[in-house]
């Protein structure tokens, strides 16, 4: 989500940035957005709570050949410099198997220290250990491939196959908002059909690369409605509580936050 | 039927709306049930004081909960217009949250309760002594109305932690789960917002103390106005300067021990049938009643003056929030509490045993091949004089 519709978009959600977060990711995201000479500004893309402090990711995307390369950044409250959070597979089996809260400090070690290990040469970095940064960018690849929501047609794929923004896109009608057929994965496709969809060669529909959320298990697991006033349409995972979409009705702005504790419903299956 | 025909059938009037409008314009039903919020009465309303919901909204956001700038200034004056209609016997009316529902959010406010309930079983549902010292309304939006909930019973306090459900979003719905839940969506609602309350209620130690009757009030000066001890933020990001204010329920679903049988003096009270003690520190036991503490603003803006920050790690969504001689509480979350591990339902009763004689008619002695004969026609009154009253 633009970090400008923060203020103006979440209130029906009921979770927001507080003063000193949103203007410290402002700085922090022109910063880090103006160093790496990223593209297309960054975009907030939640709050993680951990017990004693809390992270703040951001997300880049870039359009590419494919489905566009998201990368995600993140800082705590107590310096606002966003670092970018290591790749989330190298330790995805440690990181699954870790459950409870976060504790808030990125160098936490979830794993004991190896006994046996080398007296390290002096002025040498310790070897690489799995920490809570690993597990922080695992949970956030994940909420992120189970979430992440585009509407139809604000994305398309081009002649030659990269994913890329529709300058055009128009917004959703008061019907159509309400409507969970209208929204997509945005994620690299994973169903057959639109794997195929995105290697033909020629021209696809947006609406055939990308995976419908409308098929996700179990059936329930998404909730849309409009607001109270009937301006926008909201989304919410109720398997990731705590993930917020909202769409703009008949405008172009829409996006999706995250304000969670890092955790899963589970128990979605007797919950609804 | 013709195109106008059929417009004619849906702006056919019903309770001065009419389907057309809502279909064409749907935000219109809205706008004018919430333009008449806005509308300045003539004269100075009676009821109970309208709650000061703008000055905490200030602390949510401290907190980084905020339902938007505009919609909480309608929220007032619902709240207000809500406040303004209620019996004057009803105390201090104030905002508690937010509870999240499939289909829509219930925001709920509360106020003291002005008498116990009537034609109640005090062992069943407690007075406003225990639970139900606070009555309850809901209300989906500022433009709807707020719906007073049930008193909670003791039985719905237990249901309702031993289930997970999510609210569907309609007060009358039923509640359909194992153990049965004895009650509607409403009185769900009510008991989640009970146990959150119960649990997650803390404030500076200090403000509140407890009076020769037991019952918790704020602490007073000598001229009776309510006077809260100062503390800095500093002071106030440790555990120990926080101290709950409602009374916990027990395992039988109660805030107060049950009341005692008057004629039997060899009265034993049941398991579980224990009340902490008021006005409890806050995570004095390990691994239960979790709270993490942060300044607000953190980081580099942090001053004395800053708020304080209270997260509940038990109740994700309950904040409490305090700085100076203010705090507030809010919750804002689904209604369930963290779990340690995946949820599985309680296991069902034992099994009905088989039907059997009973035994004092197996002395007749059965035998095999020989029909038992009919045995005599007791004749009883069934309705015996009643024993006379000793005087």
């Amino acid at each position: 989500m633009d970090i400008n519709l923060v203020s103006t978009h979440l209130g029906s959600f009921g979770f927001t940035l507080a003063a000193d977060e949103h203007s410290g990711l402002e700085v922090a995201m022109l910063e880090r957005a103006g160093a790496e000479k990223l593209p297309s500004p960054l975009q907030f893309w939640g709050r993680v709570a951990g017990k004693s402090n809390d992270y703040l990711v951001c997300v880049a995307t870039a359009s590419g050949y494919g489905f566009p390369k998201r990368s995600f950044y993140y800082c705590t409250r107590d310096s606002f410099t966003l670092k970018q959070l290591p790749p989330p597979d190298k330790y995805a089996e440690k990181a699954k198997a870790v459950t409870g809260l976060f504790s808030g400090d990125p160098s936490f070690p979830l794993e004991p220290e190896p006994e046996d290990a080398p007296e390290a040469e002096e002025g040498a970095p310790p070897p690489e250990s799995f920490r809570e940064i690993h597990r922080l960018s695992y949970v956030v690849d994940v909420i992120d491939k189970d979430t992440a929501v585009a509407p139809v047609n604000s994305w398309t794929a081009n002649a030659s196959k990269s994913v890329v923004a529709n300058k055009s896109y128009a917004g959703l009608s008061h019907a159509a908002a309400a409507e969970l057929r209208n929204y997509y994965h945005f994620r690299a496709p994973q169903t057959a059909l639109c794997v195929a969809a995105m290697e033909k060669p020629g021209l696809a529909r947006p609406s055939d690369i990308f995976d419908p959320i409308s098929a996700d298990k179990p059936a329930g697991a998404w909730t849309v409605r409009h607001n109270e006033e009937g301006t926008r349409a909201e989304l919410r995972s109720l398997y990731w509580p705590g993930f917020f979409f909202v769409q703009d009705v008949g405008g172009p702005g829409y996006g999706g936050v995250y304000f969670g504790n890092g955790l899963p419903n589970q128990d979605l299956a007797f919950a609804l | 039927m013709s195109f106008e025909e059929a417009k004619q059938v849906l702006q056919m009037d019903e309770g001065g709306q009419n389907l057309y409008d809502h279909l064409a314009s749907p935000s219109l039903d809205w706008a004018k049930s919430v333009g008449s919020l806005f509308v300045k009465p003539d004269e100075e309303p009676a009821g109970v004081p309208g709650p000061a919901l703008l000055s905490d909204a200030v602390l949510f956001e401290a907190a980084g909960v905020s339902f938007g700038r505009t919609a909480t200034y309608r929220l007032h004056l619902s709240l207000k217009k809500h406040a303004e209609a209620l019996d004057a016997a009803y105390e201090g009316l104030k905002f508690w949250g937010k509870v999240t529902a499939v289909g829509c959010d219930y925001y709920v406010c509360y106020a003291r309760t002005p008498e116990d309930p009537a034609d109640a079983d005090p062992a069943a549902v407690e007075g406003r002594a225990g639970a139900n010292k606070y009555t309850y309304w809901a209300a989906t939006g500022a433009a709807a109305p707020w719906v007073q909930l049930p008193n909670v019973t003791a039985a719905q306090l237990v249901v309702a932690s031993q289930i997970r459900r999510l609210l569907t979003g309609s007060l009358a719905a039923c509640v359909p789960s194992y153990p049965p839940f004895p009650g509607d969506e409403a009185a769900l609602l009510r008991a989640m917002v009970g146990r959150i309350t119960a649990a997650c209620a803390i404030a500076p130690a200090g403000t509140f103390e407890a009076n020769e009757d037991g019952e918790v009030e704020p602490v007073k000066n000598d001229d009776g106005e309510v006077d809260a001890p100062r503390k800095d933020c500093a002071e106030l990001c440790e555990g120990a300067a926080w101290a709950h204010f409602e009374l916990g329920v027990n395992s039988l679903g109660r805030c107060t021990k049950l009341p005692e049988p008057e004629d039997d003096e060899g009265y034993e009270p049941p398991e579980g049938d224990e009340v902490a003690e008021p006005l409890g520190g806050v995570g004095e036991e390990e691994g239960k009643d979790e709270w993490s503490f942060r300044a607000a603003p953190g980081g580099a803006g942090t001053t004395a003056g800053s708020w304080c920050k209270a997260t509940s790690m038990d109740w994700p969504g309950a904040f409490a929030v305090a700085g100076g001689k203010q705090f507030c509480n809010v919750y804002v979350g689904n209604g369930l509490p963290a779990s340690a591990g995946p949820y599985s339902p309680p296991l069902p009763g034992d099994i009905c045993g088989e039907w059997a004689v009973p035994e004092e008619e197996v002395a007749e002695e059965v035998v095999p091949g020989v029909f038992p004969s009919e045995g005599k026609d007791v004749v009883a009154d069934p309705t015996p004089p009643a024993e006379e009253e000793e005087e």
